[in-house]
């Protein structure tokens, strides 16, 4: 009799056991290093934080697991980041042995990775270190400084030793990475290695470093596996970096000096498109895993940027596309991913929505945290642990937007009776007039709602359509709910226009993105937030003639960093017109009149003039609720006008605390 | 000869963008400067070599450089990156440059912020994240659609 799960059968290739090396995994599904927290001390030493996240981490069920990658040199030069964790001495080891055997008491494979920025590194010196002077594209990276023969052979030497403590730690093999433009990507590069020594010049030249670094890395840990990223593409074409092919045969070198598993990566963080961002479609990089396989047949193949669908990589992995589907945000998003297929409760899945939020963090030195999943980040805190409550209460949530089901859902899973008022006719409040414009993915955006459908529906959370939260409302069901959360939103405050001619000429932006409204054929746009560039893209889309009027003195002010190039980059695209510092002195019929910060007066023809801005809360239930309920409580952006981020954490927060 | 050289020299083009423009560099400290060079220049054998090198033969460089009275555009000699003498060097490939002047009285930055992200200008900071905050970059940068607080996408 056969003991699969519903889910091991429909996923029959990703639940296949595998081995690398002499090392058996339960499954082909690795977590990729994904890992780089900011959670640690500067100088490099993990914390409980880091610790109680990697409990998490090593809970996920997956075959191999990769901890995050540590850099290998005392001086900080391969440091990437603020607070990453170091593995260049063995007074790291301690916590590095909690976390193998936490890998292993989860019962997966564990690798270490080893990560030497390169370009990229010396987040705490004046300095970074190069093949050769190749100055930063990006403002954000240190001024280089070339690696003489001696610094090379002094970085494959640390590398060497990094990699026997991390076997000492408990480790079962290491990884090396040239994710993004690190170290590694810097030698195989012609762009960043212009070397004339035996370092650089041909490709075989260049590949050099990588495979002293192979040789070294085996001959310190002959019995353990190691796993190598390298750029299957590195979208640097336009700097002249390596195209395709050259990737290809760099791969081939490190084929030839005997790594166990080749983990293909895309893009670095200089390149000007998109390699896992929320405008790729999931699987559009697969074809290049494909060729890796096809390539190399005997060297296994671990692939995942930007493939968050276990059916679509359970696929691959049948189809012999590569061999481990290694996954990264998709298990940020839901740690629980792996365990909810197994159980055939795939539909349960709380998707990554690609946003990027985790790196823009890591970026301007923060932890990271994920959109979608409050508590990362949190694990060692209890507050952040969904726990049952002490006294199951009947609540009520006014609003089904993000805000109000994300607290919904986490008060019901703590045994609390929750109804949720909302005066649409469906979950998903702003959220939904967003993905009806979103030039990206829409889908993305509606995995959100779809979620909290599914999951209220699982958790007998009520819900009460078009029903208008007031006070007669309220007076209708006094005494029957002990707590009540405000998650009604923010909208268009009209009032700020209250003195502009022509005012009842104005449409509401969040009218148009329901589609209440329908704007002409040449619109102007007030407020080149994110409403109303959201809205000003499709619209341009739709065939009209669109300006936008913002008064400060860029766009996409509240849009998150790893997405306002996106909007700008459509806006330039789409040929949107943008008056900046400016703003609106009068709407008549036919245009509208326009002033800049010079005095500058402008007449726009437009046969629609829309208002995305200022946004207000709509906090007015607030007072009248105060004195016909025991707990009230407020969240999203009732509170202050925010985003999505910030109405999932604070429904969250707030649903485990009630 | 310089690719593009021709756009390049043509100073009294680009002072009337930097006086039109003068919002856009208002943060600028005294003493920035910006450098544009060709992107690939031919070597004594006629063969094009890229201009990003540590050290190359001398070139002529378009220099936007900031003083107490605003915007400058002057030529320097440019020898390689070890010695740029800017903060911000453009390499620029043919035609691109052209392409900026083309628009210079209406929207000559909106033009150089589409060739640089269609890759015909590309640009090499030369100082520190800091270093250029302190001089003032932020704006002007940003302005071109490069994101200064690094990316991920
Ligand atoms: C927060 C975060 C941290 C990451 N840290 C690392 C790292 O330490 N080493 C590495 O090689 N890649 C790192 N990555 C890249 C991921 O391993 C992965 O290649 C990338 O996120 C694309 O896969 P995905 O679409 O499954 O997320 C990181 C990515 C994220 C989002
Ligand atoms: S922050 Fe966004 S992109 Fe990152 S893992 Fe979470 S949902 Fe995905």
């Amino acid at each position: 009799m056969s003991t699969q799960t519903t889910g091991e059968s429909r996923y029959a290739a990703l639940f296949r056991p595998g081995r690398i090396g002499r090392f058996e995994t339960r499954n082909l599904i690795k977590y990729g290093a994904c890992c780089v927290s900011n959670y640690n001390e500067r100088d490099g030493t993990i914390t409980e934080r880091e610790l109680a996240r990697t409990r998490v981490i090593a809970a996920t069920g997956c075959g191999m697991i990769t901890n995050q990658g540590a850099y290998p040199d005392p001086r900080g030069e391969g440091k990437a980041y603020f607070r990453q964790v170091a593995i260049f001495d063995d007074r790291f080891l301690p916590q590095f042995e909690q976390i193998a055997r936490a890998i292993h008491d989860g019962g997966a494979v564990a690798i270490q990775q080893i990560l030497h920025a390169g370009r990229y590194g010396g987040i705490d010196l004046g300095y970074c270190v190069q093949p050769s002077i190749v100055p930063q594209t990006l403002p954000h990276f240190r001024p280089p400084r070339e690696m003489s023969k001696e610094d090379i052979r002094q970085c494959v030497r640390e590398h060497a030793e990094a990699a026997a403590r991390a076997v000492r730690a408990g480790f079962d093999g290491t990884e090396v990475t040239s994710f993004m433009g690190y170290l590694l990507a810097n030698f195989n590069s012609k762009f960043t290695n212009q070397r004339s020594d035996e370092y650089g010049g041909s490709i075989r030249n260049r590949g050099r470093f990588m495979r002293e670094l192979i040789d070294a890395i085996k001959q310190a840990t002959p019995e353990h596996p190691l796993v190598i990223r390298l750029n299957g593409n590195e979208l640097m074409d336009q700097w002249g970096g390596n195209d395709e092919d050259e990737c290809f045969e760099l791969m081939a070198q490190a084929v030839e000096r005997g790594v166990d598993m080749i983990s293909v990566t895309v893009g670095w963080q200089e390149a000007p498109a998109s390699s896992i961002g929320r405008d790729v479609a999931p699987g559009h990089w697969n074809y290049l895993a494909a060729r890796a396989k096809r390539s190399f047949p005997d060297t296994l193949i671990a692939f995942g940027n930007r493939l968050p669908d276990p059916g679509m990589a359970n696929e691959c992995i049948a189809k012999r596309e590569f061999d481990y589907w290694e996954v990264c945000r998709p298990l940020l998003a839901d740690p629980e991913m792996v365990h909810k297929i197994r159980a055939g409760r795939g539909e349960e899945i709380r998707r990554c929505i690609g946003a990027l939020n985790c790196l823009s963090r890591l970026f301007r030195d923060l932890p990271y945290t994920c959109t979608m999943n409050p508590a990362l980040g949190h694990e060692v805190e209890p507050e952040y642990a969904i726990t049952p409550a002490a006294v199951k209460k009947k609540v009520m949530v006014i609003g089904a937007g993000p805000a109000g089901m994300e607290c919904a859902i986490t008060a019901a899973k703590r045994g609390h009776a929750v109804t949720v008022f909302e005066r649409g006719e469906r979950i998903g409040g702003s959220l939904l007039g967003y993905a009806a414009h979103d030039l990206a993915r829409p889908d993305d955006l509606l995995s959100v709602v779809r979620h909290y459908e599914i999951m209220a529906a699982k958790l007998g959370v009520e819900l009460r359509f078009n029903t208008e939260a007031n006070a007669k409302l309220m007076r209708s069901v006094l005494h029957q709910y002990d707590a009540c959360v405000v998650a009604a939103g923010a909208g268009i405050d009209l009032e700020a226009y209250a003195g502009l001619p022509g005012r009842e000429r104005l449409i509401d932006a969040l009218e148009v993105a329901r589609g209440r409204a329908t704007p002409g054929k040449r619109v102007v746009v007030i407020g080149g937030g994110k409403i109303g560039l959201t809205l000003a893209e499709s619209l341009r889309q739709g065939g009209a003639d669109v300006t936008i009027i913002e008064p400060s003195k860029r766009i996409a002010g509240d849009v998150m960093p790893s997405f306002k190039w996106r909007h700008t980059a459509w806006v330039e695209e789409l040929g949107i017109r943008t008056l900046l510092q400016s703003r609106v002195l009068r709407v008549d019929a036919d245009s509208v009149t326009v002033v800049d910060a010079k005095g500058v007066e402008t007449r726009l023809s437009a046969d629609s003039v829309i208002a995305a801005a200022p946004r207000k809360s709509r906090q007015a239930l607030f007072a009248e609720f105060e004195w016909m309920i025991d707990e009230l409580h407020g969240c999203g952006d009732a509170l202050i006008p925010r985003g999505l981020d910030a109405a999932i954490h604070e429904g969250y927060r707030l649903g485990a605390r009630l | 000869m310089g690719v593009a050289a021709d756009a390049l020299l043509d100073l009294p083009a680009w002072q009337a963008i930097l006086d039109r423009e003068a919002g856009v560099f208002a943060e600028l400290a005294p003493g920035a400067s910006v450098g544009f060079v060709p992107r690939r220049v031919a070597g004594p054998d006629g063969a094009l070599r890229s201009s990003a090198m540590p050290s190359v033969a001398p070139l002529e460089m378009l220099a936007w450089e900031r003083d107490a009275g605003g915007m400058t555009a002057c030529l320097r000699s440019y020898r390689g990156l070890a010695d740029a003498g800017c903060d911000v060097l453009f390499f620029c490939e043919r035609g691109a440059l052209e392409a900026v002047l083309a628009r210079a009285g209406s929207d000559a930055l909106g033009e150089m912020k589409r060739r640089i992200r269609a890759g015909a200008i590309l640009l090499m900071v030369l100082r520190t994240r800091g270093e250029l905050r302190a001089r003032g970059y932020e704006d002007f940068l940003e302005s071109l659609g490069l994101p200064f607080m690094g990316a991920c996408r």
